[in-house]
């Protein structure tokens, strides 16, 4: 039996998790909202995450009813992500290593969603469609890996999504892609976009900068709403294609759609339409899982250490950059 | 890989019938039925008569058909278009000739693949199960009717690859040849080479 | 084989192939069916581009001196291209994983496989779905036989035939050509990841197979695609 704890802080949420033995105890979570027509910068998601990370700890472990000795492993998303965000995570989880003398292991934050992903759903061994502000990748497991079959060749899905919020003046709050979501669902006129699929890659720059550089011109024959709603039906078709591309490749009955923008209903959707034809079946989560947390840092944490997976104190640093098939899979055949 | 085009025969005859059938697709209902003639004589007649519509067939020079698919493949999207109101030109016989010609310009192809003062002919019907015009037509052709395995006789590698711009072909390839002029055939309408 | 019946060859993701007898020919029936997951607009503008493309570079391969299927009737009302049925072939990837790399006509291959994606790029041709999947097989006909050699995947008398170019496009850029080359990277990755010097066999016969053109700007270009996947920060 594994109790884990997690930090989460690889973009503008700061999550902090505990798991027992796959059941989750504490799921606690804060976002840094931006003013419209801003993302987020990298040194104030930092202080942010720097400001909040007490009270956000100090109510996991109330709702979690564990105390600190109780604890088996501290996880903390070692990368991909933003540096300072992380390091305050990765930092704080360094402290607390020390100050309660327990192991400390730095997770790939893309496992955990998958990982996460698996848990929640029950899904055995899917196509994973992972989808946020700044991934969108078509994944496999596959001897020991979880291979990348798929991949944007520029921006991530939900970058482009949250930059044509920015573009709109829509509100952050709770999110880009929520508003977006809503406004799809008012759009009736549907805009034509480029749709680029190569194999099993996709590409959303031509539209992002198509819809940057015309929206005035747009915007007389469009609703916002319309173009919220060509937008989304073009870039999820696109993301449906290649995942049923990576299934038949793969042979696999199974789909699982994890990351910030897998909470979308209309991708989710969209998507079980594809696999009611083909006799699949799709599995997705809502926001308190497919949205950057805690938990699935903690799980994942709990899942290479059970399996013997160790980290020095030495190691505990962050990477920007850390792809996901990176990592040795030791807790599956 | 490619199957030899199948010879109709029909044992009733004595000899064996120098057309040869293809069936179209099935949407259609149609075949055609081709009949190749050398020295004809009364060429000015037929011409007028397909002209004017008199004769529902269409005549084409043999010496850029490769081979009986060639025709089939040209008639096959001119049946199509027919029944689509899709034909480019007034009748299903011309919209043939069209087809097989690679340029857009309805009159060069036209000209260059129907016939004029040539007294070689492949002749193309369209066969229903009501209409069959080849039994009424045939009789009232002037020459000599030759069995369609001649056809390649009458054909000039050269000249059709001079006609469909395939000058790139290096090798004597009469089964290359053929691959490309239907493919080009296929493609006529959206694209320009 | 049934005369009047397509009988169904593959079910793919979106097409399915049939074969059946077809203007007097053994023929291979595409159709790619409805999407009801896209909006319709979309997908009826997606099947009409795709099919255009196929048939559009299809033909440019002919030209180029690749051998591709024969087109016998494109129809876009049925959403439909009617092509040629290559009886005995076989795919590079079954090829593969049949006979696997120690074969002795496997490094043949795969350079037949360089010097035809370079053919491909110098007409500007980029195929936009490479895998081993849509290389084919087929017996090469030996100067003065008849008939195909039974024998002829043993011997290696064999002719390369590229397929599905539903992805591709004419009037390629570099940065097309790059992310062609990569496409093909990442699928022999996933496809064939025990044999790692596929793609450097393919590679290598790409750059030196036509000394004229100019290869070593696509090459640079499909690095730096590559790296840009590689160093993406990937945030959230």
């Amino acid at each position: 039996m594994v109790l884990a704890i997690g930090f989460e802080g690889s973009a503008n949420k700061l999550g902090v998790g505990i798991v027992r033995d796959g059941q989750i105890i504490a799921n606690c979570r804060r976002t840094y909202i931006t003013p419209p027509g801003q993302g987020f910068l990298p040194r104030e998601t930092a202080e942010h995450h720097q400001q909040k990370v007490h009270e956000v700890l100090k109510e996991a472990l109330d709702q979690s009813g564990i105390t600190p000795d109780q604890i088996d492993v501290i996880c903390y998303t070692k990368g991909p992500g933003m540096g300072a965000p992380l390091m305050v995570c990765a930092i704080v989880a360094r402290t607390l290593s020390l100050m309660w003398k327990k192991p400390l292991l730095g997770i790939n934050h893309c496992i955990g969603h998958i990982e996460m992903g698996r848990l929640i759903t029950n899904a055995y061994n899917p196509t994973v469609l992972y989808v946020s502000g700044g991934n969108t990748q078509i994944i496999a497991y596959d001897r020991r890996r979880y291979r990348i079959f798929g991949e944007t060749i520029d921006i991530a899905v939900g970058n482009c999504l949250d930059r044509f919020a920015r573009v709109l003046k829509l509100s952050n709050e709770p999110s880009p892609g929520y508003n977006i979501e809503q406004a799809a669902k008012r759009g009736k006129k549907y805009l034509p976009l480029p749709y680029c699929v190569k194999g099993m890659d996709v590409s959303f720059s031509g539209i992002l900068s198509l819809m940057e550089t015309k929206i005035d011109e747009l915007l007389k024959t469009y609703t916002p709403d319309d173009l919220c709603y060509s937008l989304q039906e073009t870039v999820f078709a696109m993301l449906v294609e290649i995942t049923e591309r990576a299934m038949a490749h793969c042979g696999s009955d199974e789909v699982l759609i994890v990351g910030g923008v897998g909470c979308n209903v209309r991708l989710q959707e969209m998507m079980g339409v594809m696999c009611k034809e083909r006799d699949a079946r799709v599995f997705a989560t809502d926001e308190r899982f497919c949205i950057d947390n805690g938990v699935m840092i903690a799980w994942a944490g709990a899942l290479a250490y059970s399996s013997g997976t160790r980290m020095d104190f030495s190691e505990s640093y962050i990477t920007q950059r850390y792809r996901t098939d990176d990592v040795e899979v030791t807790w599956r055949d | 890989m490619v199957s030899p085009t199948p010879q109709v025969s029909s044992s009733s005859e004595v000899s064996p019938p120098k057309y040869q059938i293809v069936e179209l697709d099935p949407d259609t209902k149609t075949k055609i039925k081709l009949y190749l003639f050398k020295n004809v004589q009364n060429v000015e007649t037929i011409r007028d008569n397909i002209i004017q519509g008199v004769w529902e067939c269409s005549a084409i020079k043999p010496r850029y058909i490769v081979d009986a698919f060639q025709v089939a493949v040209a008639a096959n999207k001119a049946v199509l278009d027919e029944k689509r109101d899709a034909m480019v030109t007034r009748s299903v016989y011309s919209e043939i000739l069209y087809n097989l010609s690679p340029t857009k310009n309805i009159s060069q192809s036209l000209m260059k693949f129907g016939i004029s003062k040539d007294t070689n002919i492949l002749f193309c019907f369209l066969v229903t199960e009501e209409r069959d015009t080849s039994t009424e037509i045939i009789p009232k052709i002037e020459g000599e009717m030759c069995s369609m395995k001649e056809l390649f006789n009458f054909t000039s590698f050269e000249e059709t690859k001079h006609v469909y711009k395939l000058n790139h072909m290096k090798e004597k390839c009469m089964e290359r040849l053929l691959d490309l002029v239907v493919t080009k055939i296929a493609t006529k309408s959206f694209v320009t080479h | 084989m049934d005369e009047s019946e397509p009988q169904l060859l593959k079910q793919g993701a979106e097409a399915r192939v049939y074969i059946c007898k077809y203007l007097g020919r053994d023929t291979v029936i595409k159709e790619r069916f409805q999407k009801k997951y896209r909006h319709p607009d979309l997908d009826v503008e997606i099947v009409k581009e795709r099919i255009r493309n196929e048939a559009r570079s299809i033909l440019r391969c002919k030209f180029a001196n690749i051998r591709t299927p024969a087109l016998y009737l494109v129809d876009f009302e049925r959403r439909k291209i009617y092509m040629e049925y290559l009886a005995t072939n076989i795919t590079v990837k079954d090829f593969i994983a049949k006979h696997g790399t120690a074969n002795e006509h496997f490094e043949k291959i795969a350079k037949t496989i360089g010097e035809t994606l370079r053919k491909l790029h110098d007409n500007n041709i980029v195929h936009g779905d490479l895998t081993t999947s849509n290389m084919l097989l087929i017996p090469k006909l030996q100067a003065g036989a008849e008939q195909i050699d039974p024998a002829w995947l043993a011997k290696g008398h064999v002719e390369l035939v590229m397929i599905d170019f539903g992805l591709s496009y004419t009037d390629a850029s570099i940065e097309d050509k790059g992310v062609d080359l990569y496409v093909l990277e990442r699928a022999l990755l996933s496809t064939h990841s025990n044999y790692e010097d596929l793609f450097a066999i393919i590679l290598k016969a790409y750059v030196v197979s036509n000394p004229k053109g100019n290869a070593n700007e696509t090459i640079k270009r499909f690095e730096e695609v590559r790296a840009r996947g590689r160093k993406r920060t990937m945030v959230g």
